[in-house]
């Protein structure tokens, strides 16, 4: 290593910040009491949290002052450091490396602390050099803030409305290229058969812009993301490992790489009369985090030198957010998309439950006499309950109330096939034999029993054996209603048991099972009853949504509330039903209704 | 309580299956796993074990019809020890027609 002579140092403290308008004398004595130290390229100086101990001058050569996170400064001749840890004694606030081989005149600090006593002269130097320092992090600090605001949170806003894909990345790719004042950026994106296409390359300084929307093919093949030699990941180059890891990489200088080939971008260098120095390349993921491209940009240059310089660790952090606004995109496309089916699908829920409606009657037959009333609330759009009457010949009154054990779109499906079978079936039945007509509602029961065609019977077995695979099962009450004599014949498959009150509100009978719920089991021979009505007398069906109903506090109303509540006497039909729902209505009060809740009145009036 | 199912096959080939806690909507496929696990080792006999299931929805009451259905006419399936709650879903619905229920297991 050379020492320089006295002089030397004297024409090169002169030259440094530190001493304006110094004499000679002055000049001579700093001189007298420095030492040359040599580093070579990439050499710790000192570290960031060690004790501040020499001040340097940078004779020849270029330092790099940088914390873990960022670079602050690059310094290069006669420019001074280190000097702020030996006027306050505290510890070094950032490490200093040198970036090529550098030689450095150092001072010790009892030197420098001998020097600054009595020497205004030298404390003002000193100042001046914080000054600088100050205004250089505040015009920083004033550049980030204004990236922040005026670029980086517009774009983010931007990019997140951006529906379309290309677009996008093609946005992303020239705002960080900006962001980073990189001269060159290229995206790729990974095709289906495993390889990463080019899609879009910018090189300002050689004015070449190709792909993406300037609509210019790339004239370069697409790297296999698999090495062909092995089948293993391809991770010689740094897009394709990026790709395959989904991890970034920063290099300062792709000469010096040591793990990645950059044969390919050293022969475009030598054909273009380019150097590609700094590279960062980040991945572009989808929503689901899977890599779906690579966004790759060189020589990031300093807005003030502009020397390319390596892109630090901000910039890459300002890069990957970037590039993770694709993701956004993707996934509020994907949302979107959804969203359009799901309003399909809820219209046609709304037809179904129009359709529904429609199987519903619209008008109760009211037999002389007779008031026949109902209340229907599904819990939701589509129920799984249903009630029905209808004639089934002059005389006789078919009604049925029943329960799919479950809600929705699925129960409404099997409430629709089980209410249309047994309406079927009574109505061929009534049709296809005549003897019917003038029989009474017992003996036809027993005849469509007999003969094998009873209408919940033929409905529990095509359910039972046809649909056996949904394992579904209908609770039902079906009953003839015979109003000239008052006469219920009636089958009670696993519903709950119906209540006769007479006009006081006293409980008559309960209607109890006769059979199994409908679908549960094959070949069930439903037995059948007979009740009669008398006048007065209220006949009060429902299901499991009336004594089920919860509360806000998750209680249920419970069947012997259900029965207090009817237990009083009863002007007519529609009385009743509206006594009960306004005391539902009270005990549900804010609670979501949880099942669907259907009754039917039949009432015989007084004389 | 939160619904938990455990099966095993005793020494006889019957297949005890164990339920506890409330059984609904949210738990009903495990319970149907449970049954379909043991259908591979074909019982002679199911033996269900409620005494600690405290609620069973009509969800519970399709597994059982499932049940019923998957072992075939063949396989009797017992009920032991259901509480009231438990009961009254069977026995409203008309069910237990197709089960034994008992307080304690006697193999009929």
């Amino acid at each position: 290593m050379a020492i320089s002579t006295i002089d030397e140092r004297v024409g090169f403290l002169r030259n440094s910040l530190l001493f304006p308008n110094p004499k000679l004398k002055t000049l001579q004595e700093i001189a007298s009491k420095l030492e040359d130290v040599e580093y070579q390229a990439d050499e710790p100086i000192f570290k960031a949290g060690d004790s501040g101990d020499y001040m340097y001058f940078v004779k020849k050569g270029k330092v790099r002052v940088h914390t873990e996170n960022r670079v602050i400064e690059i310094l290069g001749v006669n420019a001074i450091f280190g000097e702020m840890a030996l006027l306050d004694s505290r510890p070094r606030m950032a490490t200093v490396t040198s970036v090529e081989k550098t030689d450095l005149l150092r001072l010790d600090k009892a030197s420098f602390d001998k020097l600054i006593h009595g020497r205004i002269e030298i404390v003002q130097g000193i100042t001046d050099v914080l000054t600088k320092r100050l205004r250089f992090q505040d015009h920083e600090l004033e550049e980030t803030r204004q990236s922040l605001e005026k670029v980086i949170l517009p774009l983010g806003i931007a990019l997140s409305t951006e529906k379309n894909l290309d677009h996008l990345v093609e946005r992303i790719l020239l705002e960080a290229k900006k962001l980073c004042s990189a001269d060159a950026g290229t995206m790729y994106l990974c095709t289906a058969d495993n390889h990463l296409k080019f899609n879009i390359m910018f090189t300002d300084s050689l004015n070449i812009a190709l792909g993406g929307s300037t609509g210019k093919e790339i004239p370069f093949p697409p790297i296999s993301l698999v090495d062909k030699n092995n089948g293993q990941p391809n991770y010689h180059n740094v897009s394709t490992y990026v790709a395959n890891t989904g991890h970034s990489v920063n290099i300062p200088d792709i000469y010096h790489a040591k793990d990645f080939d950059f044969t390919g971008t050293m022969e475009f260098d030598k054909r273009m009369g380019y150097r590609s120095i700094s590279n960062l390349t980040v991945p572009l993921k989808n929503h689901l985090g899977d890599v779906i491209g690579v966004l790759q940009l060189f020589n990031a240059q300093d807005t003030t030198t502009k020397q390319v310089v390596p892109f630090n660790a901000y910039q890459q952090l300002i890069v990957e957010s970037l590039a993770s606004q694709a993701a956004v995109s993707l996934n509020t496309q994907e949302l979107l998309k959804r969203q359009e089916i799901l309003v399909k699908i809820e219209h046609d829920v709304q037809v179904g439950r129009q359709i529904q409606a429609d199987f519903l009657p619209d008008v109760l037959p009211q037999p002389e006499g007779w008031e026949i009333k109902a209340f229907f609330q599904p819990a939701r759009e589509v129920a799984g309950d249903f009630y029905d009457a209808f004639m089934i010949d002059d005389n006789l009154i078919g009604f049925v109330i029943a329960d799919v054990c479950d809600k929705g779109v699925g129960a409404a499906l099997f409430m629709a096939l089980s209410r249309s079978l047994i309406r079927a079936f009574g109505w061929i039945n009534s049709r296809s034999n005549p003897e019917f007509n003038s029989n009474t509602s017992e003996n036809q029961m027993l005849d469509f029993i007999e003969m094998g065609l009873d209408p919940i019977g033929l409905t529990n077995n095509y359910i039972a054996q046809i649909h056996s695979k949904m394992n579904m099962f209908v609770t039902l009450f079906f009953g003839m209603l015979d109003p000239k004599k008052g006469v219920v014949t009636y089958i009670n498959a696993g519903h709950n048991p119906p209540v006769l009150l007479d006009s006081n509100g006293e409980v008559k009978a309960r209607l109890t099972l006769t059979g199994p719920a409908v679908g549960m089991l094959p070949d069930i021979i439903y037995a059948y009853r007979q009740i009669t009505i008398e006048p007065g007398d209220l006949l009060f069906l429902f299901t499991d949504g009336v004594p089920e109903s919860h509360n806000p506090a998750g209680k249920l109303l419970t069947e012997k509330r259900m029965l207090e509540i009817l237990s009083e006497p009863v002007p007519a039909a529609s009385v009743l039903l509206d006594r009960v729902v306004h005391e539902l209505n009270d005990f549900m009060s804010t609670a979501n209704q949880f099942d669907d809740i259907t009754m039917l009145a039949i009432r015989r009036k007084q004389k | 309580m939160a619904f938990n199912v455990t099966s095993k096959i005793l020494e006889d080939g019957t297949a005890e299956i164990t339920l506890v806690g409330e059984l609904d909507g949210s738990v009903a496929n495990d319970f149907k796993a449970a049954v379909e696990k043991v259908a591979l080792e074909k019982p002679k006999k199911v033996v269900l074990m409620v005494k600690d299931l405290e609620y069973m929805s009509s969800a519970g009451l399709r597994v059982l019809v499932f049940t019923k259905q998957k072992m075939g006419s063949d396989v009797d399936i017992y009920v032991i020890a259901a509480q009231d709650a438990v009961r009254d879903t069977i026995e409203m619905t008309g069910f237990q027609h197709s089960v034994i229920i008992q307080d304690e297991y006697n193999a009929i």
